[in-house]
């Protein structure tokens, strides 16, 4: 088997492009001010009157609703069954929040948040005039503000959700397509591997200028911040299921310690030796033992159907990806490696009995 | 970040630049090239990178799209200069065969090999500075994985008189394909 020698492997820089390198350098070093520049494309002098006035008259409408309403949207993107329909109704999994915001044309409803533990999930539909049309490329320039209980997501000094990912953008895990130029479902969240408790915190969100996305640049289309704010309810801890058994991970033998589980999201706690088997084989060799399946642990680990206690299976679309990603976290001083990823659709899990790995077509038994 | 604080952290990442930039453009005046409209667009944008420690996935997305803005406008024509840089590539003998086999690569293999293997980004990162999805990024890395064991599998068969002049012949071919 063929070994790979990557140390030192890669060309010094050439005389030449380090001279142009530090050229470029001495401009900026000379330069005095930070430009920022953006292309713009403003709607006309007479509609921008008719947007002032709307902007004035901006208002932010708030109804509070004591048991979560399941909409259209969230039916069809989440997929409960009747039972989880019912079920769910009562929890704070998932919350209406019903707050629009209203700027220069563009009304932007934050309909419903979903909070996990390790993601929280905002949904907002954007309605647009006439004058305003949107694509599959239209987004927001930037979430200007992600607060959580106060606190910038971002800040320098915050440590609070370790290894993180947030953003805005259109739903583009639905199962259908966006057709409309003047509706859009926008989704916007932080997906993070810590172990912080989203319970009762306040959400702060802004959004601002509604832009066209080209190859390098943002034009924006209308501008405008969009403000945010509400108050989560508790978030209920996973179910951790005491699997202790062996899987074969395609030609990896790893023991799966544990499984934790809510309805959207799951980790497996894998033995850390056994599984570090795959990530030097992937570094260190130009394939893995048994089939090269081109895949670390986490696309072996992809679950694509669950089987219920009274032997129902349920497929889920691998199409849709899970709602709030994953990730990989290596635990070395408690013997574990984690992997973390999430369902598409809403999962029953009082009623879990067994995963299916699709990428390695196996079943796992998580429950005796 | 601080005007000072970039100009260091772009100083440290000047090799890891002209590694990237030469995955995608092959020649040493683009890459310069390349690099120089990184760094002022970087600079423009410095308001908009969120945390500092995002600064290598970040600098390295605006390159990428800078390289293939060049590739772009190039529009398939070979110029003479460009061909002879391509040849100047397959006579240079500091570079390693695995690295000539990497060279190799398809582009958007090329790329993943670089930041990976040779940078030691993470998928996470690529994922982000290339924004595809993670299983894509292991499905290439997979792809050029096979393409790199046949390549040195058949470099270690040949007689080692014959081996650069294969090479040359090549990757001269290749460079002429992906103008």
């Amino acid at each position: 088997m063929l070994e790979n020698k990557w140390d030192n492997i890669a060309p010094e820089v050439p005389q030449d492009f380090h001279n142009k390198f530090e050229e470029t350098l001495r401009q900026i070093e000379q330069a005095d001010t930070v430009d920022k520049k953006y292309k713009r494309k403003r709607i006309s002098g007479r509609l921008l009157i008719v947007a002032a006035v709307i902007c004035t008259g901006m208002g932010v409408t708030v109804a509070a609703k004591e048991f979560f309403k399941w909409n259209d949207h969230l039916l069809k993107r989440l997929e409960p069954s009747e039972k989880q329909q019912e079920t769910l109704q009562e929890s704070t999994y998932i919350q209406n929040i019903d707050q629009s915001v209203t700027q220069n044309g563009v009304t932007v409803t934050l309909t419903d948040s979903v909070q996990d533990q390790g993601f929280l999930y905002a949904f907002f539909e954007v309605k647009t005039d006439d004058n305003i049309s949107m694509t599959d490329n239209t987004s927001f320039e930037e979430m200007t503000h992600f607060k959580i209980d106060g606190k910038e997501v971002y800040a320098d000094d915050d440590n609070r959700f370790g290894s993180l990912s947030t953003g805005v953008s259109q739903d583009n895990l639905l199962n259908y397509d966006q057709d409309s130029a003047h509706s859009k479902y926008f989704t916007a969240g932080i997906s993070y591997d810590s172990d912080y408790d989203l319970s009762n915190k306040t959400v702060e969100i802004t959004l601002k200028n509604l832009t066209e996305e080209g190859d390098y640049d943002k034009t924006v289309i209308t501008d405008g911040t969009w403000d945010f704010k509400w108050t989560l309810g508790a978030v209920k801890p996973p179910i951790t299921l005491e699997v202790n058994r062996k899987c074969d991970f395609g030609g990896y033998e790893i023991t799966v310690k544990k499984m934790e589980v809510t309805p959207l999201l799951w980790s497996l706690y894998l033995d850390y030796d056994e599984a570090m088997k795959v990530y030097e084989d992937e570094k260190n060799k130009f394939e893995y033992a048994g089939t090269d399946y081109g895949m670390d642990l986490y696309d072996r680990t992809n679950i694509d159907q669950v089987r219920y206690k009274d032997g129902t299976v349920l497929t889920l679309d691998p199409t849709m990806g899970g709602i709030a990603g994953g990730g990989e976290k290596q635990d070395k001083e408690n013997g574990v490696l984690i992997i973390r990823n999430s369902f598409p659709q809403l999962v029953d899990i009082d009623n879990l009995q067994a995963v299916h790995f699709g990428n390695i077509d196996q079943w796992l038994e998580v429950r005796e | 970040m601080t005007k000072d604080a970039f100009i260091r952290e772009v100083r440290d990442a000047e090799a890891m630049l002209y590694h990237i930039s030469k995955s995608i453009l092959k020649n040493d005046s683009d890459c310069g090239d390349a690099v120089q409209e990184t760094i002022l667009k970087a600079y423009e944008k410095l308001p908009t990178l969120k945390k500092e420690k995002y600064f290598r996935t970040w600098i390295t997305r605006i390159l990428i799209n800078e390289c293939r803005g060049i590739l772009r406008k190039r529009k398939n024509v070979i110029p003479y200069e460009e061909y002879m840089d391509n040849m100047r590539l397959t006579e240079e003998d500091s570079y390693s065969h695995l690295y000539m086999a990497i060279m190799e690569l398809p582009e958007e293999l090329r790329i993943l090999v670089t930041l990976y293997y040779l940078e030691g980004f993470s998928q996470k990162e690529i994922s982000e500075a290339l924004d595809i999805p993670d299983g894509t990024i292991k499905s290439r890395l997979s792809r050029a994985r096979e393409f790199l064991k046949v390549q040195l599998s058949e470099e270690e068969k040949r007689p080692a008189t014959e081996k650069n002049s294969k090479r040359s012949k090549r990757i001269t071919g290749k460079g002429k394909m992906s103008c």
